[in-house]
């Protein structure tokens, strides 16, 4: 998978783009650790067809990051079939997700 | 606390003895009180007889008045009667006019009484003394004589009266007294020594009895007592026996005893034989049934291109029921379903002989007929029991998609696609019977998607409480339930329809299922490596079902393999593997088989409601992989972890 980092005046976007699984989940969890400030962390979803646990474990890890920095979390544009992930796991309540 | 029958009865003898001699006692008293008074009145009238008459001969002979001349001279006669027959008074006195008043004519006493006094001789003296009503009957001459007796402290004072009269005319009452003192107490002392004797005599009667009861009743008692707890602690023993002595009914207690116990003896001893025996029977019927199992072959198998749910469930110990199945070659599948008449020993030799005949001659290249026949033709050649057996013998050809199969009389099958459909074809005759039977066979047409579904007839005769047959019906209607629910196996799922109909009712048949489907498979050996996942994701995104299946497969696929990989094989240098299986029929099934520690991963998922996402890492992996699918099933078996998941292709 590919990820592309942006950084609007502190608000940090990772586009990530494929299947965010086992092998793909270390690159967004190094990708998340370099974020050194943010005032908003968002992570886009639109172009993740597939979530497994290691994913999502990196997605809790990019939210304890922000809440770590003081920076507002977001996981956005979630399709159908990740978003039942999401709510399958309870984490759709904890964390701010939001669908495409 | 036990009290001696010997000691019981004594004391209820002393008891009864000691009231009966209170009651003797104060009768006695009364009694003889009544007797000493009686003598004493009798005696006292004899006194003033004696007394008067002398006063009479004296008042007579000499023509005398009582006066005081006269007085003088009765006065020494008196005294000596008195003294003579131990007369405390005789006396004579007129009662006055005034009522209460008397005057004596004189007094004669008794020397030896204690208030003697030889000067005071009463003569015309005037005293009290009230008359009573009889002394006044015998004064007025209307009564001849009166006593009367009064009781003192210490005993009787009785004073005796008659009328006498002088040559001149005139009256005078005489009279004599007499005290007894001290005769209640002398009453007493005899009485008391009486009592004292028979009380003695009582204990020692009571003694007696108190011994003899304890040497006949209670020693005898204690002993059988005693004997009997003996055999009770151990009742094997035959020789714990009882004397037989004398003819009492300690004798008849003996006696009986002793024929009981050693019948209980006897009897223990034939429980304990039997029950050996009975255990001995059990274990060989454990091991026959082990064995009988041993033949069948495992519950769960795929093989090349079709898998296989089968299951039987004796009715007793051992069955006579069968089921088989055999790759015969790449190509071709062999399934078997049998029933053999009754049941128990006899029925699973039978069975056990049909099983190994038609795998011998399955492996011959023969037809599901040519099997039949043959096995049909071995085992009627010799079969002096007249046992016989029902079977369909098929062979699933993969490459055709074919089903053929022989019918000898046993129940039609079900193909399960969409709807339940029986499987129509000749029923042919049962095994066992008629040498030289040809049978025939039928061919269908079997899709992936497809279910053939073989039965014996103890899932449609299974009865429960009501004496209601499971029937037809009800297997129709589970099929078509199952059908459309689309869950676990059609064999679990009946077996669970059929056990929820019968509930405690007793199974009196065998119960046998075996069904297969044609199925695409494939097996993979990876290295339990993450890497190696993507092996296993690629075959799985290859599979001819919906993309939205194959992302639900791969991410339970996933979730387990890494499991697999993280926590089955904890040490570094020995990676094992991971063994899948993928079959794909009107399911696919995904088996995950390693042999690390053995760990059931449908156990304890995590709940993700009391998940923490600012402390906890992991732990949903399961969580999520089970919900992706229909049925997850785990079991260890052979040191081995066996995971099947199932999902369902609509």
């Amino acid at each position: 998978m590919t990820i592309t980092k942006s950084n609007e005046n502190g608000k940090i976007t990772l586009s990530l783009d494929g299947w965010l699984d086992t092998a793909a989940a270390p690159a967004l969890g190094a990708e998340v650790e370099a974020i050194e400030a943010a005032d908003e962390i968002i992570l886009d979803f639109d172009k993740v067809e597939y979530m497994s646990s290691s994913g999502l474990r990196q997605v809790v890890a990019a939210h304890r990051k922000a809440k770590e920095l003081g920076a507002e979390f977001t996981v956005c544009r979630v399709h159908n079939e990740i978003m039942s992930i999401f709510a399958l796991t309870g984490l759709d309540k904890k964390l701010n997700v939001t669908e495409a | 606390m036990t009290h001696s029958i010997a000691k019981k009865v004594t004391a209820r003898i002393s008891v009864i003895l000691i009231i009966a001699l209170s009651v003797l006692f104060t009768a006695s008293y009364f009694l003889v009180r009544d007797i000493i008074s009686k003598n004493l009145k009798e005696q006292n009238e004899a006194m003033v007889t004696i007394y008067s008459d002398l006063v009479t001969e004296e008042a007579f002979s000499k023509d005398a008045a009582f006066d005081e001349n006269f007085a003088e001279n009765i006065l020494a006669r008196g005294d000596y009667i008195c003294q003579m027959f131990k007369i405390d008074f005789a006396y004579l006195f007129v009662p006055l006019e005034e009522p209460g008043k008397i005057q004596y004519v004189c007094v004669s006493q008794n020397k030896k009484f204690d208030a003697y006094n030889p000067n005071d001789k009463f003569i015309n003296k005037i005293e009290n003394y009230t008359l009573t009503e009889d002394e006044i009957a015998v004064w007025n001459g209307e009564k001849d004589i009166s006593t009367s007796i009064t009781q003192s402290k210490s005993g009787y004072e009785v004073s005796t009266m008659v009328r006498v009269q002088d040559p001149l005319g005139n009256y005078c009452m005489a009279g004599v007294d007499q005290s007894y003192n001290g005769m209640n107490r002398e009453i007493g002392v005899l009485l008391a020594i009486i009592s004292l004797t028979i009380l003695l005599v009582i204990g020692l009667v009571n003694l007696c009895v108190y011994l003899i009861m304890r040497r006949s009743v209670s020693a005898p008692a204690q002993k059988v007592c005693r004997v009997m707890n003996e055999f009770l602690t151990d009742g094997e023993r035959s020789d714990v026996k009882l004397e037989v002595e004398g003819d009492d009914e300690f004798a008849m207690i003996s006696s009986a005893f002793n024929s009981m116990s050693a019948d209980i003896s006897d009897y223990l001893a034939n429980i304990s034989r039997l029950t050996h025996e009975q255990e001995q029977q059990d274990a060989q019927l454990d091991i026959s049934a082990r064995i009988q199992r041993g033949f069948l072959k495992d519950t769960y198998f795929e093989a090349n291109r079709c898998v296989i749910h089968a299951d039987m469930i004796p009715a007793k110990h051992i069955a006579g029921d069968l089921y088989d199945y055999l790759q015969i070659d790449n190509s071709r599948f062999l399934t078997v379903i049998a029933d053999v008449s009754g049941k128990g020993v006899a029925a699973s030799i039978f069975m056990a002989v049909t099983l190994m005949l038609i795998r011998e001659f399955a492996k011959m290249n023969l037809s599901p007929a040519e099997i039949l026949s043959k096995v049909n033709d071995t085992l009627s050649e010799n079969n002096p029991s007249l046992l016989f057996l029902t079977a369909i013998v098929g062979i699933y050809d993969s490459d055709k998609k074919t089903y053929t199969y022989a019918n000898a009389g046993h129940n039609l099958p079900y193909i399960l696609s969409s709807k339940v459909t029986p499987l129509a074809g000749e029923q042919n005759v049962l095994l066992g019977l008629f040498p030289g039977e040809v049978f025939t066979e039928n061919t269908v047409k079997l899709e992936t998607g497809d279910t053939l579904f073989l039965y014996t007839d103890g899932v449609n005769e299974a009865v429960n409480a009501d004496k209601q047959f499971f029937g037809t019906g009800r297997l129709e209607a589970a099929l078509q339930e199952f059908i459309t629910a689309k869950k676990e196996n059609p064999v679990d799922f009946v077996n669970r329809k059929v056990a929820d109909f019968v509930g405690d009712a007793e199974r009196h048949d065998d119960i046998t299922m075996l069904c297969f489907s044609p199925a695409e498979t494939e097996h993979l050996v990876l290295e339990a490596e993450e890497p190696a996942f993507e092996t296993l994701k690629n075959k799985i995104l290859s599979l001819p079902i919906p993309r939205k299946e194959q992302l639900n497969l791969c991410l339970a696929a996933e979730e387990i393999f890494m499991n697999i990989c993280a926590y089955s094989y904890p040490e570094q240098s020995r990676k094992g593997q991971v063994r899948v299986l993928i079959a794909l029929s009107n399911r696919v099934t995904l088996r995950f088989t390693d042999t690390g520690i053995p760990f059931n991963p449908t156990r304890d998922p995590i709940n993700p409601d009391e998940y923490d996402v600012d402390t906890q890492i992991g732990g949903l992996g399961r969580f999520i992989a089970f919900n992706q699918v229909d049925d997850a099933k785990y079991e260890y078996k052979n040191g081995k972890n066996i995971l099947t998941l199932t999902k369902y292709i609509i």
